[in-house]
């Protein structure tokens, strides 16, 4: 089943690439040149399993944009690009996407590839908007006005996450963390700790405690030694930023010690779908991050129907939010393009600035002092279950991006 | 207090077995062959992978003999792999400098992770442990997951078998004088080329047990093969290269060091591995059991 | 031309590849977009590393599989100081680099060389290189597992005038530069003195020490030009990338110039780069076969390992010498 489907979607990336590719030459014919994007993104590696749906998403936006006329009756090329997850790698695709003329770059899994892509824009004269790399540095620190991002980051996530446990569980007033000794896990752990000092007292009155976190290695395969870690943790509450195949790592084997009767709630900071769909009946009780859940926007139109294109042509009933990011980068440069039909990356900074456009989760707006979007941010209840998926929804909450958004300070570190 | 330490030591051990499973085969290969397989992490891979298929053919949960019956068919087939492996990359690396078969087999563990992601898809995969090993074991405030439990008899038990073979009975003293000086035991009439078959099949048969057998340890990705790969050198290195005694020792002491360190100093995660790694070898060049099988 | 090969047919072939692929290096700018120039300049700092690696490995028989944290020491050192210090001369910043790779492949040398030999000298190195790799990785000063972002290319101040190498293709006109340079000296070393002595070494061990001839000594000395010269090529690498990360300080990352030595040619001077440009081609053309890579660059390892045993180099030495009979030669030879 699985594997089929999965070839499926193989197949179907396949030809729609050979198709942008083959038929160049036709769109060069018509009267107007079509705009240029260069998707860059995780085709293998670690996260190929992220950079996979994402770049789903993007193509499905442009293969209906194109469908509909295109923008200003052109058309949109879409280049593919591996960046195998590495940032050096990543560098040398989005030089090589710019030398073939696209301009407007698009996708990026990890942030250390969209920081290392990040550092070259200016002199490239490109845009590049990111679609999952949540570093904060990227609208802070290193801050650059050629770059915009159309998630939400750990700001907004993960102070949403504290919120939210704040206002369900206000008796829970110990917390601890599971963190990868990464940028990305000390960034969300602070994000969310933040959020914790905040929330708690204003939500349920008290001042929480909160242990300093377990730090975690990278691509382990054992991670019982900082299980046992987190079980001598007085803390009750546990937020957890491992992701992909370390995240289910830990799950699986922290699960007989009993550590999820123990350690309750348990939130994950953003891992989708993926635990679920890998362990099934076995997946713990947590509370996880998205950045888009189907189920929460029934009647969205784009959101209707990246689900049923998404779940036809791959089998799978649970598609991740890096479909919908994938798509909302295409939508960003499409309303900017709308804006500015020359297609210069002046006027497409210009235009995206402060832009408002459609996306599957409603109407996002990138702010034009930082270029960071006011999304909504997505957390989902899940547990495994005997059904066909292995795992139900139990709940879910949308929860106002601008409610929990930093204030803007490009170029300086997060005013918290 | 007591049951903390117990905990952080067993968890050492968790490791050092599942580490050893992977190991062994590796030394073995080694001691016979003088080749330092850098797909055996791969072939673990293919073995957990295949465990995963044959579970998903079923219901999914299986008993804990049928999950060992299993791991003996991935065994089998992995072995099987071996005996192709042997002939048509190991056969032909018999004359040339030891680096050569190090990128040879590093080829090999590419092959095996494209096809693992040909066969299996990229996305992350998990298999539940057999049924009456989902649960823990409690001894007072102790914890230990069964299944890991069960993780560190099948290492004793494999530990204990292959030594027995190597140390008592005749083909496995075969092995051992071939390993010492191949020409010499060549003179005395044995079929060396013989024996560096069985070697492999056994070296690659013990990669896919280890695989079945870890297959419900951790998620499976295309990038586990490197994952252990890495471990099992140390732990070989350590132990005196070639010697599944010094594997077995090697892997106990790291696995420990290891567990003790990420513990009790905890802003310094996965570093005590290397750092115990190297020490180590600076003061026993030839690791802990050199000479002695 | 080496000392261990004999130059059957024609000795110009060599010469006329190489005079058109320094050409073609040279001139990358002028017909290649962007993402190819970028990669050509990586891929004469990964020959330099190559060939510098193998000093060790080609001349004296020893696999080095901690090279890469040279390579990231000589980065590392010379990213940091240039945004310790950013109006340093670009020279000092990189002479830095150099420094600390020397001085950290003395460190290593020593112990390595003076306690293992073999596959244990291979797994030592690989250690001690994790550690190193980890470290960076832990270290806030040198931006964690997240490396530095936005090193800045260097202004060259000569006094009368200057030359703001971030413009264009200036800097890589600067690699172009320096690795010509260091290949020549890498070059002058491999057949050398001390290149002769090694390779003697390596044939004949026993008869040497029997001359008084300190072997460690001499390995300690190419041990640490290769790890200076490595360093040297990494501190050209961060101003280029404009970022580094710990992973160049990995053991995959030292498994490259390996694979390039091998599959070039270890005994000649020039396999490793033959190794560094094929690969380099292969793995470039098929960047796009989405999850195809690993079959197929291990599928052409495997081919190349199994049916070339002497690297490329050495292969095509072995049919010259079937195909061309040692007298005749080809016509054009003189």
């Amino acid at each position: 089943m699985v594997q089929i489907s999965r070839r499926k979607v193989l197949h179907l990336l396949g030809a729609g690439v050979a198709t942008s590719a083959l038929s160049a030459p036709m769109y060069a014919r018509a009267q107007s040149a079509p705009y240029k994007m260069g998707f860059v993104g995780a085709l293998s590696g670690p996260a190929e399993a992220l950079g996979r749906p994402m770049l789903f998403g993007t193509q499905l936006a442009v293969d209906e944009i194109n469908a509909a006329g295109g923008i200003n009756g052109r058309n949109i090329e879409l280049h593919v690009r591996d960046s195998k997850g590495k940032p050096d790698t990543g560098t040398v695709m989005a030089r090589e996407l710019v030398g073939e003329g696209c301009n407007m770059l698009l996708g990026c899994v990890s942030s250390s590839v969209a920081l290392a892509i990040n550092g070259i824009l200016k002199q490239e004269n490109a845009t590049l908007i990111t679609a999952a790399a949540h570093s904060l540095r990227l609208t802070h620190e290193d801050f650059n006005p050629h770059y915009f991002r159309v998630t939400d980051n750990p700001y907004m996530r993960q102070r949403a996450q504290a919120k939210l446990m704040a206002e369900l569980y206000p008796e829970v007033t110990t917390w601890g963390g599971l963190i990868p000794d990464h940028e990305y896990g000390r960034s969300t752990w602070e994000s969310y700790q933040h959020g914790l000092n905040t929330f708690y007292p204003e939500l349920a009155g008290v001042q929480p405690t909160i242990s300093d976190p377990i730090l975690t290695q990278y691509g382990g395969s054992d991670y019982r030694n900082y299980i046992a870690s987190a079980l001598r943790d007085p803390a009750v509450g546990f937020f957890s930023s491992l992701y992909g195949g370390d995240a289910i790592s830990l799950y699986q084997q922290a699960k007989p010690y009993g550590f999820f009767q123990k350690k309750a709630p348990f939130v994950d900071s953003a891992n989708e779908f993926i635990p679920a769909r890998a362990m099934k009946q076995e997946l713990p009780e947590m509370w996880v991050g998205s950045h888009w859940y189907f189920g929460a926007f029934k009647g969205n139109a784009i959101s209707d129907q990246l689900y049923t294109k998404y779940s036809e042509e791959t089998g799978n009933k649970h598609p991740d939010g890096f479909v919908s990011e994938g798509h909302a980068t295409v939508m960003a440069y499409a309303g900017a393009l709308a804006k500015a039909p020359e297609g210069t990356t002046e006027d497409v900074i210009s235009a995206l600035e402060g832009l408002t456009f459609e996306t599957a989760t409603g109407s996002r707006t990138l702010r034009a002092e930082d270029h960071q979007a006011i999304k909504p941010v997505i957390i989902y209840r899940l547990r495994g279950a005997d059904n066909d998926a292995g795992f139900e929804i139990m709940e879910y909450r949308v929860i106002d991006g601008a409610e929990t958004i930093e204030d803007a300070t490009p170029g300086q570190p997060v005013n918290w | 207090m007591l049951a903390d330490f117990l905990l952080i030591a067993m968890n050492g051990l968790v490791w050092a077995m599942a580490v050893f499973l992977v190991a062994s085969g590796l030394t073995l290969v080694f001691g016979i062959l003088h080749i330092l397989n850098f797909s055996h992490g791969g072939f673990v891979m293919i073995g957990a992978y295949l465990a995963y298929s044959i579970m998903n053919l079923g219901s999914g949960a299986v008993g804990i003999v049928a999950f060992l019956g299993l791991a003996l068919v991935c065994a089998v087939t992995v072995g099987a792999m071996g005996f192709v492996i042997d002939r048509v990359v190991f056969k032909r690396l018999k004359d040339v400098d030891d680096s050569y078969s190090l990128i040879a087999t590093y080829a090999v563990l590419l092959l095996s992770e494209g096809a693992v992601k040909t066969i299996w898809g990229p996305n992350f995969l998990s298999v539940s442990p057999p049924k009456g090993l989902g649960g823990a074991v409690f001894l007072g405030d102790f914890i230990m997951p069964a299944y890991a439990l069960f993780v560190i008899g099948v290492g004793i038990a494999v530990f204990l078998v292959l030594d027995f073979w190597l140390q008592r009975t005749a083909s496995g003293k075969i092995m051992k004088s071939v390993a010492l000086d191949p020409w010499m035991a060549s003179l005395l009439g044995i079929n060396i080329n013989l024996i560096f078959t069985v070697a492999v099949v056994a070296g690659f048969a013990l990669a896919g047990l280890a695989g079945g057998v870890l297959a419900p340890n951790q998620s499976l990705s295309p990038m586990m093969g490197g994952t252990y790969i890495i471990q099992a050198f140390g732990v070989i290195i350590v132990g005196g290269i070639g010697n599944v005694r010094g594997a077995f020792l090697a892997a106990i002491l790291l696995g420990l060091i290891d567990a003790f360190g990420t513990v009790y100093v905890p802003s310094f995660p996965g570093i005590f591995f290397f750092i115990a790694v190297a020490v180590i070898i600076l003061f026993r060049p030839q690791g802990l059991l050199s000479g002695v099988r | 031309m080496g000392n261990n090969t004999i130059s059957f047919g024609s000795k110009a072939a060599p010469l006329i590849v190489l005079a058109l692929c320094f050409a073609a290096f040279a001139t990358v700018p002028f017909w290649a977009e962007k993402g190819l120039v970028f990669l050509a300049g990586i891929l004469m700092l990964q020959i330099v590393f190559a060939l510098s690696f193998n000093l060790i490995f080609g001349l004296t028989g020893l696999v080095s599989f901690g090279q890469a944290a040279f390579f990231a020491a000589g980065a590392y050192a010379s990213a940091w100081l240039s945004g310790y210090a950013p109006d340093l001369p670009f020279i000092l910043t990189l002479a830095f680099g150099g420094l600390v790779g020397a001085l950290l492949s003395v460190l290593i040398g020593m112990v390595a060389l003076h306690r293992a030999s073999g596959i244990y000298f291979a797994i030592l190195t690989l250690a001690l290189g994790q550690l190193i790799y980890t470290l960076i990785g832990k270290s806030t000063a040198l931006g964690r597992e997240d490396g530095l972002i936005g090193i800045a290319r260097p202004n060259l101040n000569f006094g009368l005038f200057e030359i703001d190498l971030s413009r264009g293709d200036d800097y890589y006109y600067l690699i172009f530069v320096a690795s010509a340079g260091m290949i020549v000296s890498l070059w002058w070393v491999w057949h050398g003195t001390l290149g002769r002595t090694l390779s003697a070494i390596r044939q004949e061990p026993e008869r040497i020490r029997f001359l008084g001839v300190n072997v460690r000594r001499y390995r300690e000395y190419a041990f640490v030009i290769s790890g200076t010269v490595t360093a040297l090529a990494g501190a050209l690498l961060a101003p280029w990338s404009q970022i580094i990360t710990p992973m160049i300080a990995h053991w995959s990352y030292s498994a490259l110039p390996i694979l390039f030595c091998l599959l070039g040619g270890s005994t000649r001077f020039w396999g490793p780069a033959v190794g560094a440009i094929v690969f380099a081609g292969l793995e470039h053309s098929t960047r796009n076969m989405f999850g195809m890579a690993e079959l197929i660059v291990g599928g052409g390892l495997l081919f190349v390992v199994l049916a070339m045993p002497g690297g490329i180099l050495g292969t095509i030495a072995l049919l010259r010498q079937k195909i061309l009979p040692p007298a005749e030669g080809r016509p054009s030879d003189e």
